[in-house]
């Protein structure tokens, strides 16, 4: 057990803010020296809301150097002030110092100040920095004597480059090259309660100071050793970055010779860092573009999905699933005869997600598993969702909207309802895990962005204790938002369960799109009211289908009680009402200016989840479009306007930047556009200009079953996002979330008819492909001063989805109201529904 | 169950499997070459684009009876060594300088898919055209930098 030194005024258990000097010196080397010296110091505006707190560190035993540490608040310190332009600093405040109505009233306008949302000041980027911090004490990180460092990350690659960006902090504070960081994707850890998730674009925030304070702990231990070996004081040793000690006289040490030396025969408690400021990053890896961890792997096939790995035993195993959402099976008809078939082992009921259940079947290809899926005889039973249908899932949707107040006398009223179609989540990877289910004991391989919920979800279904149930997290491919919820999990080991053998189990892409996971449908209501040269008042209220947030934050107990809550409702709007608000912000001054969101069904009435940018892109495509509207009132275009309101100095700088990259306003030739848009969240303020083109010619060059509509000929970005630990990454991931953007915008939907969805692949669903690509895209990084990163990996989405739907409404010259604007517009011949996967063609031999 | 046998990445292979399986099970299940990836089983996602003589083609969408013992098929493990020199391939060097993957599910197939294109191609330039017909999926959307990267590759090949 680590030995913690008491201080200070009586009975208080606090750490001294003096280095220690006592409490530890019978170990020499533990003293840490000065940290002001080791650090630097940093302005309180960057301190992230760090000002009272301290960080504790210990070693822990081992032959490697394994520290950890943990946060105390020191109440020594005068209480902490307001940080002054906190907000302005994280990128997502008022901006109160930028001079509104200076810039705006030389267009005509009077911009009154809005209220602050609670997104401005606290978001879930926040909430899981806090829940990261709480079990700071519970990660380590570890140095070995042959020099790599290794970091067991609590968060999932799934393709946000998360696994590099954590290389390049802990490369950057420690000093050390990047390529000698190595980072495992943690196993479901329970007492990680809501510190192991994924997702609201967190991850680099949440890990940010943790791992900056356990990377600079290593450093000062290992400059401490050097000390103790040269025999010179601490203050002689310096580290440049490149994973080398330097002492007087040309002395020089690789860190891991210094390993040993800097380690621990027994945990130790090895005093605090002055303050858990650490400043600005050393700039030796952070900031710049460095390849992904996994780029060769990749390339040369290497990389290893759920499905490539090769646990013994585990056979392809494939579901047959009913013709309506949520039907269980009555009967199956020709059990024997099924499992007669070529390569079959093993066919068995269980259940499946939601409320279904299904016939799995275990089979030595998967392809065997397919025919064998297509030849059962079934008498499936419907389930609660019946006969759900899109046209009266939305129509009830609207129903749950909010009443909109009257506007006050003399207001001029500006106002639209926008509705969504039902999209997929879909990543290229389908629903794919290997379970082996034992007597006393499972252990599950998956891609999981929440692992906590599922692994308390086998502990109950298996009635097992914790300690006998293993979830290694995997590589995902793709998850957007599909990992959050752990049904691929959850199938396996019942399949596992039902047949006493390991599975390796897999959907097929129509059971992706047709019971996966999907963004649920929604109304939009935005009203502004008008008063001379202001906008008055702002008001959204959004109605959606319910999301489902069962897979809570992650806890072992949260997200059981969610999904038990006899509603199926209200313990689960409960958390989505919560989440809307720690994530929307209006990005104008407006005015008063309110927003909530209503829901209407069952969490599992129909498979929803929070697919990228959850809310978001709707609430932002509903708002753009009015600000449209708006600026028509004003005689002004839509950028004078957004420029005239914005109320973040960071966004005005984006949008002043895109509209110069884009040449905005020029003359357009006819049947072309511009559009412009803006939305910030996680911290991000962006702006989007694109060009859009529906002239014959980009029409028609088209090719057969291609796309739809008009083309994005250009799409530029301009945005602010705190620090990017990997400007290359946060590009990349912008120029995702815009295609994603294209793809809401144009084309793809899901549409619900007769209890399950019309579409099962991807050519009939409207996914964007090459020749959706605008031909010229650009990503401009505004500086906000920030010295944290922000979360990139879903704005884009809200930015780019506007835009793109602005810009088809100026080509094709009539309001937009109804999204994807090519709804039912594609003619194709669904896919059957029974039986639930479509043949695999025989002979697509290359001319 | 029959025996099938044929050139794979450069070696020969035989196995003994039903006639009926698509290629793409025999490659992953039974030989555990894991490289060309599924993404739909219906040849709409391209995710599994290997080369057949040096030509694209979709594994899923063959059964194994209709591979003579004398085809090539050549998957993302074999496509280095299809290149004169040392490394990797011009395409996936291009991959790697462009940044392209993100999740990297789909990036096999779409390396695959463009290594045949510019062999195709030859001395003619690559057009938009050209580019918009590849059908591979990306869910990540990292088109944009597949086009730049099939572009630059093009100019070392």
């Amino acid at each position: 057990m680590p030995v913690l030194s008491t201080s200070g005024a009586k009975g208080n258990t606090y750490m001294s803010p003096q280095p220690q000097t006592g409490a530890t010196t019978a170990e020499a080397g533990t003293h840490i020296a000065s940290t002001h010296e080791a650090l630097g110091s940093a302005p309180r505006s960057e301190t992230n809301g760090l000002s009272r707190r301290r960080f504790v560190g210990y070693v822990m035993a081992g032959t490697s150097l394994i520290v950890a540490g943990q946060y105390v608040v020191d109440p020594n310190e005068a209480a902490a002030a307001r940080v002054p332009g906190a907000g302005l600093a994280n990128g997502n405040g008022n901006g109160n110092k930028y001079d509104f109505a200076k810039a705006a009233t030389a267009d005509g306008a009077s911009p009154i100040l809005s209220n602050e949302q609670p997104a401005d000041n606290y978001d879930f980027m926040d909430f899981m920095r806090e829940q990261t911090r709480a079990v700071t004490p519970l990660l380590t990180l570890e140095l070995t004597p042959e020099g790599r460092v290794h970091f067991d990350m609590p968060r999932c690659e799934v393709g946000q480059s998360v696994e590099s960006g954590t290389a390049q902090i802990i490369a950057d504070q420690m000093e050390i090259p990047y390529d000698q960081v190595d980072i495992t994707l943690s196993k479901a850890r329970v007492d990680l309660m809501d510190a192991q998730l994924t997702g609201g674009s967190s991850s680099l925030y949440s890990l940010w100071e943790p791992l900056r304070e356990l990377s600079e702990l290593t450093r000062q231990r290992l400059v401490g050793a050097a000390a103790k070996s040269w025999n010179i004081p601490e203050k002689q040793v310096r580290t440049k970055g490149d994973g080398f000690l330097y002492g007087p006289k040309g002395r020089k040490a690789s860190y891991g010779s210094m390993a040993s030396l800097a380690a621990s025969a027994q945990d130790q408690f090895v005093g605090t860092l002055l303050n858990a400021m650490l400043g600005p990053p050393k700039g030796g890896v952070i900031g710049k573009v460095v390849p992904r961890k996994d780029i060769h792997a990749i390339v040369t096939g290497q990389k290893q999905f759920a499905m490539d790995l090769d646990i013994p035993g585990a056979l392809p195993t494939m579901m047959a699933r009913p013709p309506t959402f949520n039907g269980t099976v009555n009967k199956v008809n020709n059990m024997d005869a099924i499992k007669a078939m070529p390569g079959v082992q093993d066919v068995a009921i269980c259940k499946g997600t939601h409320q279904s259940t299904v016939v799995a079947v275990r089979a030595n290809t998967f392809g065997q598993c397919i025919d064998a899926v297509r030849a059962l005889q079934v008498d499936w039973a419907p389930g609660a969702t019946g006969q759900a249908n899109s046209d009266e899932m939305l129509s009830k949707i609207a129903g749950v909207l909010l009443p909109m107040e009257p506007a006050l006398p003399g207001s001029e009223v500006i106002e639209n309802t926008y509705k969504f179609q039902y999209r997929v989540s879909g990543p290229l990877e389908p629903n794919s895990a290997v379970a082996d289910v034992r007597e006393d004991s499972a252990q599950v391989w998956a891609g999981s962005k929440i692992p906590g919920t599922p692994l308390a979800m086998i502990a109950e279904e298996l009635q097992l204790p914790f300690d006998k149930v293993i979830l290694n997290v995997v590589y995902g491919g793709g998850s957007f938002g599909t990992m959050l919820h752990g049904d691929r999990i959850m199938e396996a080991v019942y399949a596992s369960k039902a047949m006493g053998k390991p599975v390796r189990l897999m959907w097929h892409r129509t059971d992706q799109v047709r019971f996966g996971r999907e963004h649920p449908g929604s109304v939009s209501h935005v009203r502004a009211t008008k008063v001379g040269n202001s906008i008055t008042s702002f008001t959204q209220w959004h109605a959606s289908g319910c999301c489902d947030f069962t897979h809570s934050a992650g806890d072992a107990m949260t997200g059981r009680m969610m999904k038990k809550d006899p509603s199926h409702y209200w313990g689960n709007t409960s958390v989505t009402d919560w989440f809307y608000q720690i994530v929307t912000s209006v990005p104008y001054n407006f005015g008063p200016t309110r927003t909530a969101l209503t829901e209407a069904f069952e969490y599992d009435y129909v498979p929803t989840g929070p697919v990228r940018n959850v809310y978001s892109p709707d609430v932002a495509v509903a708002r753009e479009l009015l600000v449209e509207d708006m600026a028509d009132k004003f005689g002004m275009d839509g950028y004078a306007f957004r420029r005239a309101f914005a109320k973040n100095p960071a966004m005005v700088a984006a949008l002043d930047a895109v509209a110069k990259r884009g040449d905005w306003g020029r003359t357009m030739p006819k049947g072309t556009a511009q559009a412009i848009a803006i939305h910030g969240e996680y911290k991000c303020q962006l702006a989007c200009l694109m060009e859009i083109d529906s002239r014959p010619r980009a029409v028609k060059s088209k090719l057969k079953q291609g796309g739809i509509g008009p083309r994005i000929t250009k799409a530029i970005f301009a945005g602010a996002m705190g620090i990017p630990v990997n400007p290359d990454a946060c590009k990349a991931q912008f120029m995702g979330g815009m295609m994603d953007g294209i793809a809401a915008a144009f084309n793809e939907a899901n549409d619900w008819q007769d209890g399950l969805t019309l579409q099962g692949g991807w050519d009939d669903y409207g996914w964007t492909r090459q020749w959706d690509t605008p031909l010229e895209w650009e990503m401009i990084v505004i500086d906000d001063g920030s010295k944290v990163p922000s979360g990139t990996g879903e704005t884009g989405n809200g930015a780019g989805y506007a835009a793109a739907a602005i810009a088809l409404q100026k080509v094709l010259g009539k309001k937009i109201t109804d999204l994807p604007v090519y709804f039912r517009q594609q003619k194709f011949t669904p896919i059957p529904k029974v039986p639930s996967i479509p043949q695999s063609p025989t002979r697509a031999l290359p001319i | 169950m029959s025996n099938h046998s044929f050139i794979l990445n450069g070696k020969k292979v035989s196995v003994d499997v039903e006639d009926d399986v698509r290629l793409l099970w025999v490659l992953r299940d039974v030989l555990k070459v894991r490289g060309p990836k599924y993404g739909c089983g219906i040849n709409e996602c391209k995710a599994c684009t290997s080369h057949l003589n040096g030509k694209n083609f979709q594994p899923c969408s063959v059964s194994i009876k209709y591979i003579k013992p004398t085809d090539h098929v050549t998957t993302i493990e074999g496509l280095a060594a299809t290149h004169k020199g040392p490394g990797l391939h011009p395409v996936q060097e291009a991959w790697i300088k462009h940044s392209v993957p993100q999740c990297g599910y789909c990036q096999p197939g779409q390396i695959m898919a463009a290594a045949a294109l510019i062999h195709k191609k030859g001395s003619k330039k690559i057009t938009d055209d050209d580019l918009d017909g590849i059908r591979n999926v990306c869910r990540c959307n990292t088109y944009p930098r597949i086009r730049e990267a099939i572009k630059d590759a093009a100019k070392h090949m």
